[in-house]
């Protein structure tokens, strides 16, 4: 039965006789009540506790958050939302995943259009925690929650809201994408997880973790290409140069769709990764200046421009497999670089090649570096023992679970 | 800048830095207000907490945080110049950036932690990158003394030529030994196993 007046919704709700269950029911039923009384929902939320009728505020904001609202509506929104997702009884407004969610977007949409995204960052990870039915399942409240961490420069926050909890950060994991009834995810919030995801990674400067969520973006099984599909593999060209010196190709399971047009969106990236592989840092600046305003206008103009830098490294990266000694002052010459040593500390550091410097005779050795190759080999084999262990587990799930079998093995 | 600085200073003296920052990031998200958080120490402590832990992009991200109303601070400055120096690997100048200011009373403890770590980390490089290195170079990259420069490559085992001026550095992490060996043996045994 729905309720049929405001007061008879308060009236239950406060009196509690209902199990948090059969409410979330009644309220579900009184849709078209929750969309009329928009104006009232401040007063109706008043005589409520946050905590203990959680649910029933998940379903009288969400009300608001679908309507237009007011100068003065809107702050009451906000202030009750913050209030809200930073207090919320859990078990209850995980009975109502898609409103909580609706509250979320909301909430996030009204703090970032006001530019006060770092004042939603705390709000916006309580509500990660409160409604996500296990710790690593991906909610609708993690991409907004990395947006907000974006745009207030907290990139190390946001890279804790990353990866599932307790593993390592090992390449390939994601937060659990689990029954959207249980979240209430869309794919959209998926795409925006990887988006911005990567973006976290690219400012920490991490930039084989990047590449993989930026891949995750536009591999996804999609039916035609979203603006968040093409924006990602923009970045993902892009990082791909930095990190590998060429496009890494689009892997074959990616969507026939995407696979195809993809390119046609990004011809003016294109054209910088061929100038690229030139291996002519002036070409390159002649291509990135082409194509300023279109890069500009994407906002990957100053990350196009790492790529000059890195270009030089990619030619002392290819001295390496010519030469086994050169002296310091060939290599600044070769390379086009000024200061050839801080360069090549540079590179050593981070594991970019393997060379030995010797002052004494101003030269450098690159010797051939057996060690490093046995442990990226055995580094990619733990991985694909573990990577074998997790696909046989979700099979075995999968062939153990009822619904699929209904679905797809019985039909 | 008097103050308990909320329980900060028990939490660094105990060496818990990642700690410690993720408590001062936790106050500036706690903070309302368009402007921020207007507490010097709370973007100060947590920069050089992120340098001690080696997380330079992340000193670098709390540093644009900062609000403009306190970018005028002495102290301030003088982490931003700690940061810059160290961005861009310079590092005699980092030694001098540290030396040259009169720290307060949070952070003076800090520092030389940071040093010794810059120090450490700079260290490992030079045993990655070089060969030979001059005497000169050591000491400027690391703002030791013409006697501490010897100390060290001596603890080292590092061989100093014959005219003085340039130490043989040797690698020590690349050399191997029985233990990785037996590691190789572990891994073996683990690829079998799961073929």
């Amino acid at each position: 039965m729905a309720f049929d007046s405001p007061a008879a919704l308060l009236g239950a709700i406060r009196e509690g006789r209902q199990t948090p269950a059969q409410l979330a029911g009644l309220l579900n039923t009184s849709e078209e009540l929750l969309r009329s009384i928009g104006q009232d929902v401040p007063n109706i939320l008043r005589e409520l506790h946050v905590v203990h009728h959680s649910l029933a505020f998940a379903f009288l904001l969400a009300a608001m958050a679908g309507n237009e609202l007011s100068e003065d509506q809107e702050r009451f929104f906000v202030d009750t939302s913050r209030a809200f997702l930073l207090s919320c009884d859990a078990s209850q407004v995980q009975l109502a995943p898609e409103k909580f969610a609706e509250i979320c977007r909301k909430f996030t949409e009204l703090m970032v259009a006001k530019g006060r995204a770092r004042i939603a960052i705390a709000p916006l990870r309580s509500a990660v925690q409160r409604s996500r039915p296990s710790p690593n399942a991906l909610t609708p409240a993690h991409p907004l929650l990395l947006q907000c961490c974006l745009l207030g420069k907290f990139y190390g926050l946001a890279e804790d809201h990353l990866y599932p909890q307790g593993t390592m950060r090992a390449q390939f994991k994601c937060l659990d994408v689990v029954d959207p009834k249980t979240t209430g995810l869309v794919v959209k919030d998926f795409f925006l997880y990887c988006y911005y995801g990567g973006m976290t990674l690219v400012g920490l400067k991490r930039y084989s973790e990047a590449l993989d969520f930026f891949l995750r973006a536009f591999a996804v099984p999609a039916t035609q290409v979203s603006a968040i599909v093409v924006a990602s593999y923009k970045k993902y060209l892009l990082v791909s140069l930095l990190l590998h010196g060429q496009v890494c190709p689009i892997p074959e399971y990616t969507s026939q769709v995407v696979q195809r047009s993809i390119g046609s969106w990004c011809s003016e990236y294109l054209e910088v990764a061929k100038a690229f592989s030139t291996y002519e840092v002036g070409k390159l600046e002649q291509a990135l200046e082409k194509h300023r305003s279109v890069l500009e206008a994407d906002k990957n103009f100053g990350f196009a421009k790492q790529l000059i830098p890195s270009l030089s490294k990619r030619v002392i990266q290819r001295l390496t497999q010519t030469y086994l000694t050169l002296s310091l002052d060939d290599l600044a010459v070769k390379g086009g670089v000024g200061d050839a040593q801080a360069v090549l500390l540079e590179m050593i550091e981070k594991g970019e090649i393997h060379a030995k410097i010797s002052q004494k005779d101003k030269m450098v050795a690159f010797p051939e570096d057996g060690d490093a190759r046995v442990r990226d080999l055995s580094g990619g084999i733990d991985l694909a023992i573990d990577l074998g262990a997790e696909v046989e587990s979700l099979d075995e799930s999968l062939m153990t679970n009822r619904t699929f079998l209904q679905h797809h093995v019985t039909s | 800048m008097e103050g308990d600085y909320g329980g900060l200073p028990r939490t660094l003296a105990e060496g818990k830095f990642t700690e410690a920052a993720k408590a001062c990031e936790q106050m500036e998200l706690e903070t309302d207000g368009e402007e921020g958080c207007q507490l010097v120490w709370v973007y100060t402590a947590q920069i050089v907490c992120y340098l001690i832990t080696g997380r330079l992009n992340e000193a670098r991200f709390c540093w644009k945080r900062v609000p403009q109303s306190l970018l005028g601070d002495t102290e301030m400055q003088a982490v931003q110049k700690v940061v810059q120096t160290l961005w861009e690997k310079d590092y005699a100048g980092f030694h001098k950036s540290i030396a040259d200011h009169p720290w307060g009373e949070l952070l003076l403890p800090l520092m030389p932690t940071l040093a010794d770590e810059t120090r450490s980390r700079v260290q490992k490089i030079v045993s990655k990158a070089y060969t030979t290195i001059s005497v000169e170079t050591l000491m400027s990259m690391l703002a030791y003394s013409h006697e501490k420069v010897l100390q060290l490559a001596s603890e080292n085992a590092w061989e100093l030529d014959t005219d003085k001026q340039m130490i043989r550095v040797v690698d020590a992490a690349a050399s191997s030994d029985s233990s990785t060996r037996r590691r190789g043996l572990e891994q073996l045994f683990r690829y079998s196993q799961s073929v």
